[in-house]
């Protein structure tokens, strides 16, 4: 029973996947409506996803706040303003006006002043990274930081010298073509993966969705 | 009175005993194997290996193997014992041979006719009892040997065949049966017999010879020991005290200091003369490593032994119920902790300290460690020196406006294609603009976005915005109202939003295939629409390829490679740009140069923001952040600097210390 029930899901996800596929090659009324459809539903599915996901955020930190756990009083907090950003939002609307300043006074200064963190711990692990580790890798790291630096900071580009030219083309060659080599690798290899991945899928070699 | 002995410990018993009376144990039944009644005064010798217990008979003796028979049937001429021979007591003694089963491969003895010549010589000589005539064919060494005990071995045993009826004095093993017809009388062959021929042959002539054993001879530890006449063999008692039987009797008081191997002469005189008397050898020496682990005090020379009285009683294994008995279980199985003095080592200090350094390491670890107090998070003097430096360099320039850094003199090359491309897309239709950045990178994409999106404005390009992140609409109207209120955009008119775009990768594939399926309600909308897509500012729109120009913002590579791909095969003629930051640039970038390239036109960073704006002509956030972050990036250059310089200064000084 279980062996049929898992080929019931095989064909299913299968079809499903060709239906999606065949709009990139076959241009057909009917199997664009279907494609549509199974697309709307994998969207609602996602959403269904996310308020799972909030859900669960919701029970995780209530199981420390009732145990008393180390760190409770963080989740106290983020429970509070889960609730009372859900309340407000739906008595008032989504695009309420309170709505609107309770994203813009508090979540994006949050967000950006940990942005602004991240900047200040960035620098402050390049001040000491040749303290705490001397290495060739240290040293080719620091060079090619305050060359970027350098080619990117105005107070060189603005300048219309030599050093800007030396340090315009420096930092140039070192992100198109160090950086875009390897980010051209990467995108290479995920596009391979996801190639293989979505194969195996097609054929039921692979059964994410359970056998 | 009926005796029957005990074949555990030889104790004489009454005959219908069932168990011992000295060690308990069980009794074999004399109907079952009646044992030999053990005469009083016999002679040790005569009587049978009581293991065999077999009852004596007179007609046991012609029982002889049949090899043996014709052997002496062969020999001596004549008729087998069983025919005509009478049987001696000493025959009789191993009958018991006799009756053995023949095993297989057993020797049978020699085949009839192949009797070799030195016992067809012995046989005769026995037969006959004059000894000179053996004599020939004796070698000459053994023949003196023979001589001289014929001559001073008065009263001595000798093997040949007319002494070797004398009664024997003390119980000995039995002889072979019939000794005169089949034993050589003779002592050479046997001799020979059980030696290897190269051995023989290095046996000197003139060596002494082992005496011929015709007499077993009394040890002298064994003289001390009379015969009480009971017939009982010399035994030790069990160290078993039974309350209701007889008290153990004590062993014989036996003086084993006489007792010594006794070498033959010749192999005597076979020593080496160089290793004889060499009493200047050196004694041997142990290793150090090995005297050092030699135990002192461990030897204890007199042994207490216990009164029966106090003796313990063995309360497991087979032994149970005994006392006197060794305790096997106080010594294997229960736990005890080892004698200090065995513990004892000779060490030196080498290894004195090593086992300090073992025994500080095993204290450490069985040590319980108590839990620290969580310290309390002190930031360094160089955390805060960073954070003021850095806060300082943005901030001051941002409210002063001092110091401003200078412009960039060149635009990135970049710049030029996403221009071109803008210029070149029609009006008449609205341009698709994603939000898909988050809240905490306003800082850098609304500044990047800012010029792009005036250049739209500029041209008059209806404005559709979208994002797949919560807050992206959100984001959305805020950029667009601050660019807008310079181009004078009225969202509703000149711009709508699509609002939030839910299940990631697949809502993306969704919209690019169907547009109005995928968004039924925008952000933002007016209450007289039915429809986001009821709005002037989305008319004409049914499929992605109805959009004028699709722009990606975003500050995540992987949101633009999931437009970029998900879309790119939906939007017909209509140009894809991405306006990106600097950090993610690089992953994008290969969709950008390419030779089919997936990216019409690529803006990353604040510089080409500044630069973009300034092809404009009209400063924008881009400009108020400038020299903000120019100057950021050169303190940050200057403590990089600054760091490093000190990290090999330290180094070099560590390194030296050491």
């Amino acid at each position: 029973m279980r062996g049929g029930l898992g080929l019931v899901w095989a064909a299913i996800a299968i079809a499903f996947g060709l239906i999606v596929l065949q709009g990139y090659f076959i241009d057909l009324e009917v199997l664009r409506g279907v494609r549509t459809m199974v697309l709307q539903w994998a969207v609602v599915l996602a959403a269904a996803a996310l308020l799972l996901g909030v859900a669960n955020l919701l029970a995780v930190h209530l199981s420390k706040i009732g145990a008393q756990e180390k760190g409770w009083p963080y989740s106290a907090v983020l429970v509070g303003a889960l609730v009372v950003t859900l309340l407000v939002g739906l008595f008032f609307g989504e695009e309420s006006p309170l709505v609107l300043s309770v994203f813009q006074y508090i979540q994006q200064p949050v967000e950006s002043t940990l942005a602004g963190l991240l900047a200040i711990s960035l620098t402050l692990g390049i001040v000491r990274l040749l303290s705490r580790r001397r290495d060739m890798r240290t040293y080719i790291f620091l060079i090619t930081v305050f060359i970027v630096l350098l080619g990117t900071g105005p107070w060189l580009i603005a300048s219309n010298g030599g050093l800007h030219q030396l340090m315009g083309e420096a930092r140039a060659w070192l992100s198109q073509v160090w950086a875009a080599g390897a980010a051209r690798g990467l995108l290479l290899g995920v596009a391979l993966g996801a190639t293989a991945t979505g194969l195996r899928i097609l054929l039921g070699a692979d059964r994410p969705y359970g056998d | 009175m009926a005796t029957i002995r005990c074949p555990m410990c030889q104790t004489e018993n009454a005959a219908d005993a069932e168990f011992c009376r000295l060690c308990h144990a069980k009794l074999p039944d004399p109907a079952e194997s009646p044992a030999p009644e053990v005469p009083e005064t016999g002679a040790a010798g005569a009587t049978a290996p009581p293991a065999r217990g077999a009852p004596v008979s007179a007609d046991r003796g012609s029982q002889m193997p049949d090899w043996l028979a014709r052997l002496r049937q062969e020999v001596t001429g004549e008729a087998g014992p069983s025919e005509s021979r009478p049987v001696s007591g000493a025959g009789d003694d191993l009958d018991w041979l006799g009756a053995m089963p023949a095993v297989a491969g057993e020797e049978e003895g020699p085949p009839p006719g192949e009797v070799p010549e030195w016992l067809g010589a012995s046989a005769s000589a026995g037969s006959s009892t004059d000894g000179a005539a053996a004599g020939a064919d004796v070698p000459e060494w053994l023949a003196k040997i023979r001589a001289k005990a014929r001559g001073d071995g008065e009263g001595e045993p000798a093997f040949e065949g007319e002494s070797a009826a004398e009664p024997s004095p003390a119980p000995t093993p039995a002889p072979l049966p019939e000794p005169e017809a089949v034993i050589p009388a003779e002592p050479e062959a046997p001799a020979s017999l059980g030696l290897p021929d190269w051995l023989l042959a290095a046996r000197p002539d003139d060596a002494p010879t082992v005496p011929p054993p015709s007499e077993p001879e009394r040890p002298s530890w064994l003289m001390g020991v009379t015969d009480d006449g009971s017939g009982e063999l010399p035994r030790v008692p069990a160290l078993v005290f039974d309350g209701e039987g007889a008290a153990p009797e004590p062993a014989p008081d036996i003086d084993l200091s006489s007792v010594s191997a006794q070498v033959p002469d010749w192999i005597g005189e076979g020593r080496p003369p160089e290793l004889a008397d060499r009493s200047d050898l050196a004694p041997a020496t142990l290793p150090a490593w090995l005297e050092a682990m030699r135990p002192v005090d461990t030897f204890r020379s007199v042994i207490e032994i216990e009164s029966a009285e106090d003796q313990a009683v063995e309360s497991a294994g087979p032994l149970a119920g005994l006392r006197g008995v060794l305790l096997a279980e106080p010594v294997v199985a229960m736990p005890h902790a080892p004698t200090g003095k065995a513990a004892r080592l000779d060490v030196n200090e080498r290894q004195y300290a090593q086992a300090e350094l073992l025994h500080r390491l095993v204290e450490e670890e069985q040590r319980e460690v108590r839990p620290r107090p969580a310290a309390k998070a002190r930031p360094s003097v160089l955390r805060w020196v960073v954070a003021a430096a850095l806060l300082v360099a943005v901030g001051v320039p941002g409210i002063l406006g001092i110091p401003a850094m200078d412009l960039p003199a060149f635009a990135p090359r970049d710049l030029a294609g996403l221009v071109g491309v803008v210029d070149a897309i029609p009006t008449d239709r609205p341009a698709l603009v994603v939000f898909d950045y988050e809240a905490g990178a306003t800082g850098e994409m609304e500044a990047v976005a800012g010029p792009f999106l005036s250049h739209l404005m500029e041209r008059g390009v209806p404005i559709a915005t979208l994002s797949t992140h919560p807050g992206g609409s959100v984001l959305a109207e805020r950029l667009m109202a601050l660019q807008g209120a310079g181009h004078n955009y009225v969202r509703g008119e000149d711009f709508v939003h699509l609002g939030y775009l839910p299940g990631g990768p697949a809502a993306v594939q969704l919209f690019a295939a169907s547009p109005r399926q995928a968004v039924t309600s925008g952000f933002l909308e007016e209450e007289t629409l039915t429809t986001i897509w009821d709005s002037p500012v989305l008319a004409g729109v049914t499929q992605l390829s109805d959009f004028t120009l699709m722009a990606v913002i975003t500050s995540g590579s992987e949101d633009a490679r999931v437009w970029i791909e998900q879309s790119e095969a939906f939007l017909g003629e209509a140009p894809l740009v991405t306006i990106v930051s600097a950090g993610s640039e690089p992953l994008v970038r290969p969709y950008y140069e390419s030779t089919d390239p997936k990216v019409n036109g690529i803006l990353s960073g604040l510089t080409s923001a500044v630069a973009y704006e300034q092809r404009l002509g009209e400063p924008g956030l881009a400009h108020s952040r400038w020299s903000s972050y120019g100057l950021g990036l050169l303190v940050v250059e200057v403590l990089v600097v600054l760091g490093a310089v000190g990290g090999v200064t330290t180094g070099v000084f560590r390194s030296r210390r050491r």
